[in-house]
């Protein structure tokens, strides 16, 4: 019987084509009309540790968050089914090389000593012997697990007999293996397929019909064997048009498309793919017409990224810089800067945890106090997060907006699980989209960048026709430097009362987001990708009879204070909390500097992996039966 | 080094920096799949082609742990393991590996 939705993992050593293999599945999961969401974890050592892909589809709708367990696993190698094994559903079926059937877990140099440990002692406890293979019959005696086991070396000989197989590219043919037995299983479309390989590899037809071979190949011979029991219903999403992408790929879209003109960078994980695909179409042409170009520049290091940001915005270009936490803390004193001189610079800051190095490649929500009060000095800034790949779109282009218009920084805060998700989302209307620049001076004599006369006084740039000043100190209406502690008091108010300015202007609506009846239960408070996440429990928990609400927190400076209070104040303390990728629940606390609230409950996850629906739902209940503080710990 | 003919211990092979069932045959030009057979071309690799390989070029590579091995008394510590002097690396790994910095 076909279903609905279908949850997949994918694993393997980093570098060997699970990148490939996962892109070849969205691609051909989106071409038949499914919603999907792809999370991406890895390690930081960059090649040769064990890497998976995370997947839910849907013929009902776009997904919003990942779950477990998962009803197939696909395993590139050994370590894969030994650091998995937990994460499929009974009945669910395992993928895996033949050829490892004799590997051991204490065999395997890259896993972790820790994962190690807790392997074993479940095997202990089973008394299998630790290869794969005794694993894989326990798991069929035990939990009615489906092994589908299949020659991968023979499969390629296979290939090898029919094409002229290019060595140097070993992996591209490997990732093959794994998609044509998802597509046996589930009974995909194999011209889908076939569509997501010539996408994949455009201009390299002999890889596209070998890999075309080798995914009909293996995808006979598992239904021949297998069938095709997760087969998904037809797509029911009704849409004509879908795109496939990373919360990385969105935001530069969203840059460009919202007027970016110079961004800088120093790469760091997870922020760099952005500025790379900006970078690739740093000229931009559509059908032969150049609509413009975007001078993207990689710094030596965070510091000359701030800098020149801040020097490309004061002459007038939008202008963007992208890190992440050890990178954005470089980056303060620029930051400093730039709240003392009026600057609309774009920090879009991905989420990555800490402290120090701290997990480079996982995620974390732990910087948001820190982009709230970063920088020596008082200055006013927005700070925005989304929580989605759509929101983020258009929340890219309304920081530039708001930072033109308030003339201040803003600090577009990106969890890593949303910019190294890859989703299935509807084009953004750019119907609606406006560039806003606020106010703008092109010519005057004795002009002066700080006037006292408005709060918000025009914006000449550096270069123009007009002469103007810009320096660290404090300073006068022309920017000269001054310490006189009249003009001091009226510079600081100034500059503080522009966040006031913000905060009347900005529709509550635009800062944060109520989901759910009016009559809910409960209340869940998040932001970032918690958002998917917390909606989908919502869901899960309505159908066992528990009527609950999310309060999306959008933006926390100009924090949403009466609207906030008004949510909360509608519920019971003890069914009010926080759900936060970090240890502090750091937005309950800006709650609480806020509005005076103490949001006494909060689900916790800090572990480096997503939130996930089933550990969530199962954390509310806590909450709700009692306990004041749930750590969640599911996924490896 | 097991000293059975096998592409593995062929001279003219170079393991995937990662799949131990493929390589490349420098002989061949060709991605190998690496079985029990061998081909005419089999010449094994010897003991003292990896000593040399570490005295000239200062490393060999351990496949079955997966990492460099830099000296000879570092090689004794690897009886039993499948050495090679060199391994070659997917050209389009980089593609597969997200940034990690």
């Amino acid at each position: 019987m076909a279903r609905d939705e279908l949850s997949l993992l994918l694993g393997g050593p980093q570098g060997a084509g699970l990148e490939t293999s996962a892109t070849l599945l969205t691609t051909t999961f989106a071409y038949l009309g499914y919603g999907g969401m792809s999370d991406r974890e890895y390690f930081s050592n960059i090649k040769g540790r064990h890497s998976y892909i995370h997947s839910r589809i849907s013929s009902g709708g776009i997904p919003c968050a990942l779950t477990y367990p998962v009803q197939a696993i696909g395993a590139m190698d050994a370590e894969t089914v030994f650091t998995h094994y937990n994460d499929l559903e009974e009945g669910g079926y395992l993928i895996y090389d033949a050829a490892t059937s004799d590997k051991q877990l204490s065999s395997i140099p890259s896993t972790e000593a820790e994962l190690m440990e807790r392997v074993r002692k479940e095997f202990s406890e089973w008394d299998i012997d630790g290869t794969v293979s005794s694993l894989t019959r326990h798991l069929s005696e035990s939990r009615r697990v489906r092994i589908v086991e299949l020659n991968y070396s023979a499969i390629l000989t296979e290939l090898a007999r029919k094409f002229t197989l290019r060595g140097s590219q070993a992996s591209r043919y490997v990732s093959s293996i794994i998609v044509g037995a998802i597509a046996g299983i589930v009974n995909l479309d194999e011209a889908a397929a076939r569509y997501a390989l010539e996408r994949r590899f455009s201009g390299t037809q002999a890889i596209v019909e070998q890999n075309s071979f080798l995914i009909s190949y293996v995808l006979d011979q598992v239904k021949s064997k297998h069938g095709s029991p997760l087969q998904l219903n037809p797509s029911q999403l009704g849409r004509d048009e879908l795109m496939v992408a990373s919360g990385n790929d969105v935001i530069a879209m969203a840059k460009v498309a919202g007027g970016l003109r110079y961004q800088s960078y120093y790469p760091i994980t997870p922020a760099a793919d952005e500025s790379f695909l900006i970078e690739a179409t740093e000229r931009l042409e559509v059908d032969g017409q150049n609509y413009g170009s975007v001078v993207v520049v990689q710094t030596e290091d965070e510091i000359a990224a701030v800098n020149s940001a801040i020097g490309a915005a004061l002459a007038g270009a939008r202008s963007a810089t992208a890190t992440s936490g050890p990178g954005f803390s470089l980056m303060v004193e620029g930051l400093s800067w730039a709240g003392m001189n009026e600057v609309p610079l774009v920090i879009t800051y991905y989420q990555r945890g800490g402290p120090s190095t701290g997990h480079p490649t996982r995620g974390s929500q732990s910087d948001l106090l820190f982009s709230l009060f970063a920088g020596h000095g008082e200055f006013p800034r927005i700070v925005l997060a989304s929580g989605d790949h759509l929101e983020s779109f258009y929340d890219t282009v309304e920081a530039f907006n708001l930072a033109e218009k308030y003339q201040m920084p803003v600090i577009h805060l990106v969890d890593k699980f949303l910019a190294n998700t890859i989703m299935t989302m509807p084009v953004p209307d750019l119907s609606a989209m406006r560039i806003e620049r606020g106010l703008i001076k092109y010519d005057a004599k004795e002009y002066k960048r700080f006037n006292l006369s408005e709060t918000i006084s025009p914006r000449a740039f550096v270069g123009s026709d007009v002469v103007l000043w810009h320096a660290g100190d404090e300073h006068n209406e022309t920017g000269h430097i001054d310490e006189d502690p009249a003009i001091r008091v009226k510079m600081y108010d100034k500059r503080m009362r522009k966040l006031e300015i913000a905060d009347l202007e900005i529709p509550p609506e635009r800062r944060a987001v109520y989901f759910g009846p009016e009559d809910a239960e409960f209340l869940v408070i998040g932001w970032g990708y918690v958002k998917g996440v917390a909606t989908d429990a919502l869901r899960e928990l309505e159908r066992r009879g528990l009527k609950g609400s999310y309060l999306h927190l959008k933006m926390f400076a100009p924090f949403p204070s009466k609207y906030v209070r008004s949510i909360i104040e509608k519920f019971d303390r003890e069914k009010v909390m926080a759900a936060e990728h970090n240890y502090l629940a750091q937005a309950g606390k800006i709650i609480t500097m806020n509005t005076g609230i103490t949001v006494e409950r909060a689900i916790t996850k800090y572990t480096g992996r997503p939130m996930y629906t089933n550990e969530l739902v199962k954390g509310i209940e806590r909450i709700l039966g009692g306990e004041r503080r749930v750590m969640m710990t599911y996924g490896e | 080094m097991n000293g059975n003919p096998s592409c593995n211990n062929c001279k003219q092979f170079l393991l995937h920096d990662t799949y131990d069932y493929l390589g490349i045959c420098q002989e061949k030009g060709e991605l190998v799949i690496v079985s029990r057979a061998t081909c005419d071309d089999f010449e094994e690799v010897r003991k003292e082609r990896i000593k040399k390989a570490i005295e000239e070029k200062g490393w060999v590579h351990c496949t079955s742990c997966k990492r460099p091995i830099y000296s000879l008394e570092e090689l004794e510590e690897h009886s039993g393991d499948h050495i090679s002097p060199e391994v070659y690396v997917d050209e389009v790994s980089r593609e597969e590996a997200p940034c990690a910095d």
